[in-house]
Order: C-alpha cells, then sequence, then structure tokens
C-alpha cells in the first residue's frame, strides 16, 4: 500500500520533533510505501535523514528560491517552454482569474466555505498543471484580482500598496504547491493542517484518496504568533490569520480523520467546528530501552541543567536564559546546557547578548545537535522546556523514560504527558520557571520521586510500540473505510 | 530518450495494491481480485490487518461477479486475520486490539458465520468500555500540583 508523506519545514530536511516523528513512523511501518513529499523554504537544503528502503520517492516542493516551479522535478526544458509560450493571456483572464478571485474572496472571509476554497484551488491547479506558473501570477489579470478584492473590501481597503504588493507576492508563492502533480497513492498523510495538505485535498477531490492529518504544534496558533510578532498593521494581520484560518480549515474539512498528538489540540479543532468523531489522538511513543536511567561517567551531583530545543523564537530559550539568572542567585553552582541547532541566527545573537548582560557567559552552553539525547538527559539533575508552543513533545518523554524529572511550561501537550509527576508552568514567565527549577535542585527525594514516577508513566502510557500500531491501525482503517464502507 | 519527471519515476514502481485499486475502477473485478489476493497472501505473516483488507478487497469483487461461495470462504479468511491483528495488538493498543475485533466481527457476519461474530462483537464492545486514550491521573502516584512560592519581585 502506498502513502504520500506531506510534510512542510520538517522532514527530511530539517531535524525536529515533528521530523523525529516522520522518521520513526515511517522506518517502523515498513510493509507500507512512502512517498515524501517536503515542503521547504528553498531548494538548497540537502536531506539531513537516511531515507528509510520504505521510501521510494522523495519530491521536494520549494516556495522560494526557483526561477521556474518545477526545475527541480526532473521537467524536461522543452516541456517547460512550450508550457510558458502556451499560456496565453486571454486564458489566464478567462480560466484562472475567476478561481484566483473565489479564493481571494474566500480567504478574506477566513475560509467560512471550505468546499468554496477547495473547489477554487482545485480549479487552479488544474489549470497550473498545463499552464505556466509564472508567467500566470505575474499577469496583470491576476494582480487586478488582488487590487479590486482589496481596494472594494471595507475592511482592508486601506492596506497600502506596498502592503498589498507584499500579500500578492507572498501568496503566489504560498500557491506553488498548485502547480505540480502529484502520484496515485493509497493514503495521503499531512504532518500538519497547512499548505502542506493540499496535494492531500486535491487528490481527495480528483480521486477520493483518504486523508488523514496529524496534529502536532497547532498551525494557525503558531501562524497567529508570528503574524502579531512579525507583521505592523492591524488589517495586514487580520488578512493573514484568515489566510491561515482558510487552509487550516480546508484542511480540516478534508481529512478523514485528523489525529492530534494530545488533547490539548483538540480543543482548537472544535474551535473550527470539526466533529469529535473524526478526531483521534495518538500520542508520540519513546522507545522505553533506549531512553532509560543509566549510569553515566561525569560530574555526579553536578547542579545540570539540560534543555533539548532548536534555537527558535517558538522554543522561547530566552525564557531558559532570564530563569537561569534567578537560579543562579540561589545555587551560583548551576549551569545549563541547550542542545538543539540553530535555525533562528539572528534569534541565536539576541539570547547570547542577553547572556552576557545578565553575566551567565559561564552557566549557559549553546552544545548543538547532540547524537546521544538519553546520555545528555541521565546527566542532568533537571530537565527544563521554556517553549511557547508545543504539540506533544519528545523532549519531555525521554526525559520522562530517562527518570528524570522535568520542568516546563503549560504548552500543547506538556501537561497531559507529565500528568502529576512534572512541574509545569506559565509560558513566559522565566521566574516560575526559575522556581520550579529551584525547588527540584534543592529536594533531591522530590528529584529521585518525580523521575521514577515518570519513567513508570513513560513505560505505560507512551510506548514505541503503541503508536506505531495505532498508526498502522489508523493507515489500514482509512483505506478500508474509503474503499469498502466499514 | 524522454526525461522523466518524479510522478513518472515512482508510479513506475510496481504496487500490487495500486494496481487492483485500478483495476477495481475499471470495473475489471475478477483481475482486481486476484491481485487483492496476492497482496493478501504477501502480506500474511507480516502485517495481519494488511493481508485482512486483501482478502476483504477481494472476496467485495468476487461478490459483486456472483462468485458467492469463492467471497464467502475470502470474507472467513478476512475475519480470521482481523481477529489475529486484533490478538497482536492487545497487550500494546488497545484501540486497535478493538478496531480488529470489530471488523474481523463484520466480516464472520459476511461469512454468514453469525455466532462468532456476535460472540467477537461482545468482546469489542467489553475491552471498549475500558479503553481511554486519556492518560488518567490514576495511572501514577498523584503529587500535589505544584504551586510557585510567592518571591520577593528581583
Amino acid at each position: 500500500m502506498r502513502v504520500l508523506m506531506l510534510t512542510e519545514g520538517t522532514y527530511p530536511y530539517f531535524k525536529g520533533g515533528v521530523s523525529t516523528w516522520t522518521d520513526d513512523l515511517i522506518t517502523n511501518l515498513r510493509e507500507f510505501e512512502f512517498i515524501v513529499a517536503a515542503v521547504l523554504p528553498t531548494p538548497f537544503f540537502k536531506p539531513c535523514y537516511n531515507l528509510p528502503e520504505n521510501v521510494i520517492g522523495l519530491a521536494s516542493i520549494p516556495l522560494w528560491g526557483t526561477e521556474l516551479v518545477k526545475e527541480f522535478h526532473g521537467e524536461p526544458i522543452k516541456m517547460m517552454i512550450k508550457r510558458r509560450l502556451n499560456t496565453k493571456d486571454w486564458e489566464i483572464r478567462r480560466q484562472f482569474t475567476p478561481h484566483f478571485r473565489r479564493f481571494i474572496r474566500e480567504v478574506k472571509n477566513g475560509g467560512k466555505n471550505p468546499e468554496a476554497v477547495a473547489q477554487s484551488l482545485y480549479e487552479m491547479h488544474l489549470f497550473l498543471r498545463e499552464h505556466d506558473y509564472k508567467k500566470t501570477f505575474r499577469s496583470r489579470y491576476v494582480w487586478d484580482v488582488i487590487r479590486q478584492e482589496l481596494a472594494e473590501d471595507p475592511l482592508y481597503q486601506n492596506l497600502s500598496v506596498s502592503s498589498t504588493v507584499e500579500i500578492s507576492r507572498i501568496i503566489q508563492h504560498l500557491l506553488r504547491v498548485l502547480a505540480h502533480e502529484y502520484p496515485e497513492v493509497d493514503l495521503c498523510h499531512s504532518s500538519a493542517a497547512a499548505f502542506c495538505g493540499i496535494p492531500a485535498v486535491l487528490l481527495k477531490m480528483e480521486f477520493g484518496i483518504p486523508y488523514l492529518l496529524t496534529e502536532h504544534g497547532i498551525y494557525f496558533r503558531e501562524r497567529v504568533l508570528d503574524a502579531v510578532r512579525g507583521m505592523e498593521g492591524v488589517v495586514e494581520k487580520i488578512l493573514w490569520m484568515n489566510l491561515y484560518r482558510a487552509i487550516v480549515g480546508l484542511n480540516y474539512h478534508y481529512a478523514d480523520k485528523i489525529l492530534p498528538v494530545c488533547r490539548f489540540n483538540v480543543d482548537w479543532e472544535k474551535e473550527f467546528k470539526v466533529p469529535p468523531e473524526k478526531i483521534e489522538v495518538i500520542y508520540n511513543g519513546v522507545d522505553v530501552r533506549k531512553f532509560r536511567p543509566i549510569q553515566v561517567a561525569d560530574d555526579a551531583g553536578a547542579k545540570r541543567v539540560v534543555v533539548m530545543a532548536r534555537i527558535d523564537r517558538l522554543k522561547d530559550i530566552m525564557n531558559i536564559i532570564d530563569a537561569m539568572g534567578y537560579v543562579v542567585d540561589e545555587h551560583n553552582d548551576a549551569f545549563c546546557r541547550i542542545f538543539g541547532p540553530i535555525e533562528d541566527e539572528v534569534y541565536y545573537e539576541q539570547c547570547l547578548n542577553r547572556i552576557r548582560e545578565l553575566g551567565l557567559e559561564n552557566r549557559i552552553s549553546f552544545m548543538g545537535p547532540t547524537d546521544a539525547p538519553e546520555v545528555e538527559y541521565n546527566r542532568a539533575m533537571v530537565v527544563a522546556q521554556p517553549s511557547l508552543s508545543e504539540g506533544f513533545p519528545y523532549t519531555i518523554i525521554e526525559a520522562m523514560a530517562c527518570g528524570k524529572p522535568v520542568v516546563a511550561t503549560d504548552v500543547g501537550g506538556v501537561r497531559e504527558a507529565l500528568g502529576e509527576c512534572g512541574i509545569v508552568v506559565p509560558p513566559r514567565s522565566p521566574k516560575l520557571l526559575a522556581e520550579g527549577i529551584i525547588r527540584l535542585l534543592d529536594d533531591p527525594e522530590l528529584r529521585e520521586s518525580m523521575g521514577r514516577m515518570a519513567r513508570v508513566r513513560a513505560v505505560k502510557l507512551f510506548s514505541h510500540e503503541r503508536f506505531i500500531e495505532d498508526y498502522r491501525r489508523v493507515y489500514v482503517q482509512a483505506v478500508s473505510e474509503r474503499k469498502l464502507g466499514v | 530518450m524522454k526525461e522523466k519527471t518524479w510522478v513518472e519515476k515512482v508510479s513506475e514502481e510496481k504496487s500490487e495494491w495500486l494496481l487492483a485499486t485500478r483495476l477495481e475502477r475499471e470495473g475489471n473485478l475478477e483481475e482486481a481480485a486476484e491481485h487483492y489476493l496476492r497482496e493478501a497472501r504477501r502480506q500474511d505473516g507480516k502485517n495481519a490487518a494488511m493481508a485482512a483488507l486483501g482478502y476483504l478487497s477481494a472476496a467485495k469483487c468476487l461478490l459483486r461477479v456472483g462468485r458467492r461461495d469463492e467471497a464467502l470462504e475470502l470474507f472467513r479468511l478476512a475475519g480470521d486475520k482481523y481477529r489475529e491483528y486484533a490478538e497482536s495488538t492487545s497487550s500494546i493498543a488497545p484501540t486497535s486490539t478493538v478496531w480488529g475485533y470489530r471488523m474481523a466481527a463484520k466480516c464472520y457476519m459476511w461469512a454468514e458465520e453469525y455466532e462468532t461474530a456476535q460472540r467477537l462483537m461482545e468482546v469489542a464492545d467489553s475491552i471498549s468500555g475500558k479503553v481511554s486514550s486519556e492518560p488518567s491521573a490514576g495511572d501514577v502516584p498523584l503529587f500535589k500540583p505544584y504551586r510557585g512560592k510567592k518571591r520577593d519581585a528581583r
């Protein structure tokens, strides 16, 4: 049976929780053949995972950094030239812009009618399969649609020309997923309710192929955080949020089954009016034989706080830096090791500056990624997780499986994972995060008992076998329900 | 020689299941059933759920072309495989176990083995009542939720 696995900004080009999940799933479901289609920022990335043998195809869909949309897909140059020459202005005007206009109208109101969003995307996809993407989107007819639709709308009419141009430019890039063809498969599985899910919607519309959606972090929530942080005008923010709301709603509507990694996500999905019977929580699983309490030859008794997170704003590294300022006031021999790749160089520099401001240069170290996380967890006295947004973080359940006490922010599925055998504090609260760490550093009995219980909980509830078996079942179930109605 | 796109390349990879699905869609049911059976036998011993789905799909095709006796035999085989799947997951993934028993019950019903079907449905229901995907507080000894101490402003 053949599965199209859809990813965005993750597997196999970037490390992180979603990539770990994808790799684990594919590696362990060997009886299925996978084709991976990865949406990524530019084509200049190399896979950082060895693809398992059951991956029979990998296609990258870069949103930026390519002059011609299909140039990395082995399409013959002759075909590209022919397509360009065959794309006539009148075709764009008559066959493309009506659907594009419908799409923009739906986006403006947050995609309240997902079937209309889907139909417009499908019609655009049919057009772009045969016509040149760049010429289409550079056409004045497309620009006219954007300009008219925004200028005529009482809410959006005050957008500046530069904002309108920027919006047009970004939408043009985000919709590149529409220009590609996708292979015939038995099942589509997207790892986010994002643009990467659009091919699954198209294949469902065209061939009735079942679509499974796993939701890790809440894509909509993360994009809202981006918009709030990164955009100037209120109207621009509203438009972006409506665009993402439309795409997320589309994915939720067309997915046959939504598989959030934690119950926290379910509340967001219900906000989008997803019927409860479509939702099944499948927790991530951890290999409890690899992640277990082990003796490590190291500075036993050192007050080491370990953080496993990529250096990224969403992980709120600044939170642990500030928290360590408070911790060091109480325990001047405490120190923090942060393991993870640097995703955001600017943010990394800001973190370094903050460390210097607080005089913590000898107390906090960025260690880069590690190949032996189980060893680093075991070296920790306390494991901390300072993040702003999470799905069901591996770092928590791995630390639990290693029998380590965890202090973490109350985001995503963290509270569900820890239950009552960890300390949960509000996000963006370095003082409370520090208090949790200090409490554990102060109390060896509490550390020991929490760690022991955490191990029991991880083994019992978050086993790798259960995780794999549940996915094996939902794959077969989705195909049988679609094919046989059972 | 014509260059191939990635879609063309992956589409060339042989897949018994895809072929069967395509044949079924085209209305070539007898041939589709053969390919489903081939896939079911390939999966037998590896993945009971996939094998079951293969037998079940083949049975449905044969039923539509009037080969009723063969179809009933395949429904029974599919039921056996779903039951095998349910039993193999009982200590690992209870939700999958419930699904396996329910599918097995349906297959036995189609195979006209009503008593077995009823018994398995009862087994599924009895497990289903105990399954919750939510970790309950009772799974581990309880700790009181931590409340941060009030400290002086720094």
